[in-house]
């Protein structure tokens, strides 16, 4: 992962706040899942896709006018994700990324690192990171996953830029 | 932990993931507030996982001297550098999607002069995590043995990947 810089401001306490007294969308289980074969396989494996892994936050569920910290001149997306613990995110890329053209892909801390809170990009799992660090994905369609086996609820952010065609 | 050496030979001299792979394993919760208690360490443990995992719908699997698909079956030691008077063994088989929260093991708080190995048997894949104190292991081959010396380290496997995640543990102890 490409550390791009700390944006701790960004990271404003209502936001945290919100995230961590409501529970945003239930996914994989709160919503249709994509007809792809990542899907199939995850499945297969014996995950349970009618389940709640994790909480996923969007336009239509955070309550705050959000504009990503960088690049926002850029089209992008952005979301945010809790996971109390024992949730977690199978290995898996991300649909839209390889849809979009020239997709930059990016991963905002929301609390300071924790041990048994895990976000694992290929074969590097980020450790020791503080609230705001913003990260940015080498590529943006390579295989990551994360998981909480601690105590705490674990707070991300994420965005993407992309160009439309 | 620092690694001891690579002991993929005793595997297949085993026949270690086959065995492992016939065998579905225990069933064990996550939650085992009955074996947490005992000392200050476990209790703050138990109370720390109290509001997270008390639900006992997290489960992770086991082998052990103990299980019944294990009766019959002849464990034969790795040549460890270390022995003690006593000692003990357990593989742990996490399918995709079980974990075991960051704990500390509760049989290693009472015993004296202990000797705890952990072995991969399999070579690292992506969401095969372990995570010891701030640290995170990855990139392992099979056969991999490494040594812990504090009883009181917190860690935790997880297994977000596609195969089941197999591990050797072993404990010594006089």
């Amino acid at each position: 992962m490409i550390f791009i810089d700390n944006y701790e401001s960004w990271v404003k306490d209502e936001y945290v706040e919100f995230m961590s007294n409501n529970d945003g969308t239930s996914r994989p289980g709160g919503g249709p899942n994509p007809d792809s074969e990542e899907f199939k396989i995850a499945t297969s494996a014996g995950y349970d896709l009618t389940s709640t892994y994790w909480y996923i936050y969007e336009p239509h569920t955070f309550p705050f006018e959000i504009t990503i910290p960088f690049d926002s001149h850029l089209d992008n997306i952005w979301w945010g994700i809790k996971m109390n613990p024992g949730n977690f995110m199978p290995m898996h890329t991300d649909p839209h990324t390889h849809d979009f053209k020239n997709c930059k892909r990016y991963w905002i801390a929301m609390q300071d690192y924790v041990p048994g809170h895990i976000f694992q990009y290929k074969d590097e799992v980020l450790t020791n990171y503080k609230k705001g660090d913003i990260f940015q994905y080498p590529d943006a369609n390579e295989i990551h996953g994360a998981c909480n086996i601690s105590y705490t609820k674990r707070l991300t952010f994420h965005f993407s830029t992309f160009e439309r065609d | 932990m620092h690694y001891i050496g690579n002991y993929k030979s005793w595997i297949d001299d085993n026949n270690i993931i086959n065995m492992l792979e016939s065998k579905q394993g225990d069933c064990t919760p996550v939650w085992q507030p009955d074996r947490w208690t005992g000392n200050e360490t476990l209790e703050h443990f138990r109370e720390l996982a109290r509001p997270g995992y008390s639900c006992n719908k997290f489960f992770f699997h086991q082998l052990n001297p103990s299980s019944e698909e294990m009766k019959d079956y002849k464990f034969v030691y790795p040549d460890l550098p270390k022995q003690r008077n006593n000692k003990f063994w357990w593989f742990v088989k996490l399918y995709p999607g079980e974990f075991q929260a960051m704990h500390v093991d509760p049989h290693l708080t009472e015993v004296e002069n202990f000797v705890r190995y952990t072995m991969f048997l399999q070579d690292w894949e992506p969401g095969h995590i372990f995570v010891y104190d701030d640290k995170i292991l990855n990139n392992y081959k099979a056969g991999d043995l490494y040594e812990w010396n504090d009883p009181e380290t917190i860690h935790g496997p997880s297994n977000i990947g596609y195969t089941p995640r197999l591990t050797l543990q072993i404990t010594l102890h006089d």
